[in-house]
């Protein structure tokens, strides 16, 4: 080979290898697949309120860290300013979170602005303020999908919104009535988001109500919530997965994952907790701990596969 | 086309290659140090640097543990410092009613835990019962509230513990408790108040414990404060903070590196370094922040973003023990 030809390979080469490093970032359009997709084994991670460890969750910051991370889905929760813009915001009330004192609804987009989210310390940061949900929006196009809590109160309003960004396929609503009430609820829009009911064990009509969703609109996923693992829990994850869809385990606390918690990942083991989780066949898993879990599942479940 | 798959699954390999072989040399260095050096234990290594400030070395301090790992002032916050090779954990205590120092920041535990109701209120017992929170207070973890005993028996020998809010309050006890459990070559006492205070309030204790005064642009008589100090105990540190980048508390950092003091600066908050913050890391990087600070004589930087200081202080070469 020439050595001319074969300088071209290598730059060529190293292009490349720079470019499949890059790729190992998924796109939102990568997710969006891996979501419709029940065969899929990817894992998604959700997490919960941003990155609230390393920024103030629900700013801009937490939603660039889980860009960053590798993170599927930031789930973030939305309030409504006097002015009828919208923010994110987890409690109704800005006392928690910010240096400021008062419920969102009483102030102006331009007021709430001017007050500094605190970092974990409860000291309050002036580089981050309350963002709109259109400024989360614009960060996320195109890199991260974003769970949108508690939105059902203006989801139409919300929805145009989401239209005018073009960001309909980057939005996942959850809700934990059945289907005759979301439905009442959102109209045709039911079928044209993503919805994920949230079931229960010990909602006596459970297996019904998945099987209703399930004929009606087919969702991708259902978050179960399970205080203890059971053969009630088991055959609800049979259930979703008979049905094509995906399993999502909040692993937050204890009495969402029967006890399988990211701090008991933490303390007393990844295998024992997270592990258990993926064992399941869990899919999407909502954590309070992104960077960790995800960690785990690239590096120590991966090579256990191999 | 055959030949570029040829190339990434080679520069593949190799990458992965250089990753196992980082990770399985590891072992291999400590047991050499270990063997090396069998006299003197991580924590005492750290003094030594604390008494002895090199510039190939800075000292990590974390701030209340690493309080984004687990919940502030937890034993889970220190392990993680622990096992992040953090050089100092800052850590606050508080005298309960019947008499135990526990680590606690506010003077009330309604912030931090899943109670609420002062400190000096509450037994020992009464503050075991509460669950610390996670930051921000999302929700509460399984950790308690633990003792300076407890603390002192987990740093032992691993790293140097700064016991914040004792100044001028709770010394005595605190030392205490180190005497107890051997430690008192690992507590870094600090405070504002004048040596003569402290002089009148302790006595002869102040030549048993490692002191770090603070120097504050409100400090009254700067010049006779750390004269003065000097002159009664030497201490082998000082915290100093500065709200401007030129001003007598930078002057005076200059001439304590030229003694050989150690300089402690706290890269909190903007008015504690004149804007040379941790939030600045994020938004300048981290040469604007923390290599300012290093730059202009720091030798122990405190942060809220431990992880990040040290992998910074590596890429610097400024952190061979």
């Amino acid at each position: 080979m020439k050595p001319i030809i074969s300088l071209f390979i290598k730059i060529g080469a190293v292009l490349l290898w720079s470019l499949s490093a890059q790729a190992q970032q998924k796109s939102a359009q990568d997710w969006i697949n891996i979501l419709q997709d029940h065969q899929a084994k990817e894992v998604m991670v959700i997490a919960h309120r941003g990155d609230w460890r390393n920024a103030p969750e629900n700013s801009l910051q937490a939603i660039e860290n889980c860009i960053k991370m590798g993170v599927a889905v930031a789930e973030i929760d939305i309030q409504r300013s006097k002015d009828g813009h919208f923010v994110l915001m987890h409690d109704k009330t800005i006392d928690r979170t910010t240096n400021g004192k008062g419920k969102v609804e009483n102030y102006t987009l331009a007021e709430l602005q001017a007050f500094y989210l605190k970092d974990g310390l409860g000291v309050p940061q002036p580089v981050y303020t309350i963002p709109t949900l259109e400024d989360a929006l614009k960060i996320s196009k195109g890199k991260i999908l974003l769970n949108l809590d508690k939105a059902d109160r203006w989801l139409e309003e919300v929805l145009a919104l989401v239209d005018q960004m073009e960001m309909r396929d980057h939005c996942i609503f959850k809700s934990s009535k059945p289907y005759a009430e979301v439905k009442a609820q959102m109209g045709d829009e039911l079928e044209k988001v993503w919805f994920m009911p949230i079931v229960r064990p010990s909602n006596p009509n459970v297996m019904q109500d998945i099987k209703e969703y399930q004929e009606k609109i087919k969702p991708v996923a259902f978050e179960v919530c399970f205080p203890e693992y059971n053969q009630d829990t088991q055959d609800i994850f049979d259930a979703v997965k008979q049905g094509n869809g995906k399993v999502w385990i909040n692993s937050l606390w204890d009495f969402l994952s029967g006890g399988h918690s990211d701090e008991r990942a933490m303390v007393e083991g990844k295998d024992e907790t997270w592990g258990w989780i993926l064992e399941q066949g869990a899919t999407m898993i909502q954590t309070d701990r992104p960077e960790a879990l995800i960690h785990y599942i690239k590096n120590e479940k991966q090579n256990e596969e191999l | 086309m055959k030949n570029y798959k040829l190339y990434i699954t080679l520069a593949l390999t190799l990458a992965l290659g250089a990753c196992n072989v980082k990770q399985s040399q590891a072992p291999l260095q400590e047991a050499k140090v270990a063997s090396s050096i069998p006299s003197k234990n991580r924590a005492e290594k750290i003094l030594d640097k604390i008494k002895n400030p090199t510039k190939d070395y800075v000292l990590a301090v974390a701030h209340r543990g690493d309080w984004r790992y687990a919940p502030e002032n937890s034993l889970l916050s220190i392990q993680r410092c622990i096992d992040l090779g953090i050089d100092i954990v800052e850590l606050d205590f508080r005298l309960t009613k019947d008499g135990h120092l526990v680590a606690m920041h506010d003077y009330t535990v309604d912030r931090t835990t899943t109670g609420k109701g002062k400190v000096s209120d509450m037994t020992l017992a009464e503050v075991k019962a509460l669950r610390l929170k996670s930051n921000c207070g999302i929700r509460y973890s399984r950790q308690q509230v633990p003792t300076l005993e407890e603390v002192m028996e987990l740093c032992k020998g691993k790293i140097m513990v700064n016991l914040d809010k004792t100044e001028g309050e709770t010394v005595q006890e605190a030392f205490d408790i180190l005497k107890k459990t051997g430690t008192v070559n690992q507590g870094i006492f600090k405070g504002d108040d004048s040596i003569e205070f402290m002089r009148e309030k302790y006595g002869a204790l102040m030549d048993s414990i490692i002191y770090f005064p603070k120097v504050w642009p409100r400090t009254k008589d700067k010049t006779a404060f750390i004269a003065n100090y000097n002159r009664e105990i030497a201490p082998i540190g000082y915290e100093m903070i500065f709200d401007e980048e030129d001003c007598f508390i930078t002057d005076e950092i200059k001439r304590m590196n030229q003694q050989g003091i150690t300089v402690q600066t706290c890269a909190l908050w903007d008015d504690l370094v004149a804007g040379h913050n941790d939030e600045r890391v994020l938004i300048d990087g981290p040469d604007a922040a923390w290599g300012w600070l290093i730059d202009n004589g720091t030798n122990a930087l405190m942060t809220d973003r431990p992880e990040e200081l040290i992998k910074y202080l590596e890429e610097r070469g400024v952190r061979n023990l």
